[in-house]
């Protein structure tokens, strides 16, 4: 009888237990990333999501997934553009430190060799290096082509879209 | 780490002509910031970031020039060079990379190689593209190279070797053409961008077998192409990558729908 009541009031237990909800979340991954009205890229855009902004997945339907973020807001975004990984957590085998991480309180790190920040140009010290050691011009030039292959992102964006490739193949 | 304080540091503490110029930058660009800073009453704004960056891309540069001398010029098909960056930079936007921009470059070269310069630069030659057959296949190798580049694999293979006290710079920039050119990564380093520059892949939407498509052709090449420089001089044994990379293919399980885009890339590939 003891036996009886006990295994009763251990079901009664746990029926009455809150469960845990497998609520799935993932993370923007990749730049340029959106949620959109619909599954597919052409669809209009509800709003753009920063890389590592998180999302609950409601649903996924071939490469999309259906998800809230924490304002509400419900959309698709293409599985490419997000990870089931948490920021920071990609890389942890990797020796993450700065190179130079020694040196951020130091007096060196001032703004030495170029100060165009925002274009990856020839360093000052690269043509320096050039005339110094009488490099070819041949090779002098070739640098300076390859140096001019600038991308945008709407190039890109194009090509992805010519090709039907990623979010533009359905 | 404390290697790049002491090569740093060793500008300031020596004479040679080279150093010093470095330092004379250094310390004329500090001033001048610093006065600047002054005035508006702000602190120095250069971060670690920023001068790893510049150290990134002054090896880079040099690199590259060496590349272009040991491998080749650009391919005069402006066309074909385009078309190769999109390809890059697509995958790129995938691969978690920072934001600082990437270049890739084919040279004319009859060796099957493609190698990532630090700062960026990323060379593919000519023959290696003509022997693919679709757009995920250079996908693939690009893809491969981007992690290599955006993870810093280059820079990270001479953390704590000694430079000289004399010429820290091109000490280093040899080390680095000398793992770069001769030696090969690590590696672990090489099975990383193998994985990632997959995953890289998938990501965008290409077909992730490209790259291990591409691993087989190499593999039927091994045997005729056993010149210094080939991507068999400096990476680990094929047979053993296209293992490694089938064992990956379970989580890509609907590869065979993904984008391989061979029309364009025929197109493209013998454009003139």
């Amino acid at each position: 009888m003891k036996q009886i009541t006990f295994i009763f009031i251990i079901s009664i237990l746990i029926s009455v237990s809150p469960r845990a909800i497998a609520v799935e979340k993932v993370w923007v991954y990749s730049k340029g990333a959106s949620l959109k009205a619909d599954k597919k890229a052409s669809s209009e855009t509800i709003t753009s999501l920063p890389a590592d902004t998180e999302l609950d997945v409601l649903s996924l339907e071939k490469r999309w997934y259906h998800v809230s973020t924490d304002s509400g807001e419900k959309g698709w975004i293409f599985r490419g553009k997000v990870t089931d990984t948490p920021p920071g957590e990609e890389n942890e085998d990797e020796d993450e430190e700065s190179l130079l991480d020694d040196l951020s309180d130091s007096g060196i790190l001032l703004a030495a060799a170029d100060t165009s920040r925002s274009i990856r140009g020839k360093k000052q010290k690269t043509k320096a290096y050039e005339q110094e050691t009488e490099t070819e011009e041949k090779y002098i030039r070739a640098l300076d082509t390859v140096l001019s292959f600038y991308t945008t992102d709407d190039e890109t964006e194009s090509f992805l879209e010519q090709g039907r490739i990623g979010e533009y193949a359905e | 780490m404390k290697f790049f304080l002491s090569f740093f540091l060793s500008f300031l503490l020596t004479p040679p002509a080279f150093a010093l110029d470095f330092t004379d930058i250094i310390n004329k660009a500090g001033e001048a910031e610093k006065k600047q800073a002054r005035e508006q009453g702000s602190d120095l704004p250069v971060s670690a970031s920023e001068l790893e960056y510049d150290l990134e891309t002054i090896s880079g540069d040099r690199l590259a020039l060496e590349g272009f001398k040991r491998f080749g010029l650009p391919v005069e098909n402006p066309e074909l060079q385009k078309y190769v960056n999109l390809v890059g930079n697509a995958v790129a936007r995938y691969a978690n990379c920072p934001d600082n921009p990437l270049f890739f470059v084919v040279v004319e070269s009859d060796l099957f190689t493609s190698f990532a310069c630090s700062g960026g630069i990323i060379f593919i030659t000519s023959t290696f593209i003509k022997h693919m057959e679709d757009e995920s296949e250079l996908a693939g190798v690009l893809g491969h190279e981007i992690v290599h580049s955006c993870h810093k694999h280059l820079l990270r293979s001479v953390k704590g070797i000694r430079l000289s006290e004399d010429r820290p710079l091109q000490d280093m920039i040899s080390h680095l053409q000398a793992i770069l050119f001769e030696k090969g990564l690590d590696q672990d380093m090489e099975y990383e961008a193998d994985a990632s520059g997959t995953e890289a892949v998938y990501r965008t939407g290409y077909d992730p077998e490209g790259f291990i498509r591409v691993l087989k052709m190499l593999e039927t090449q091994q045997s005729k192409a056993v010149e210094k420089g080939s991507w068999f001089s400096t990476h680990p044994r094929v047979s053993e990558r296209i293992r490694k990379c089938r064992e990956n293919m379970k989580n890509y399980p609907d590869s065979a729908e993904m984008a391989r885009v061979k029309n364009r890339f025929d197109k493209k590939i013998t454009t003139k």
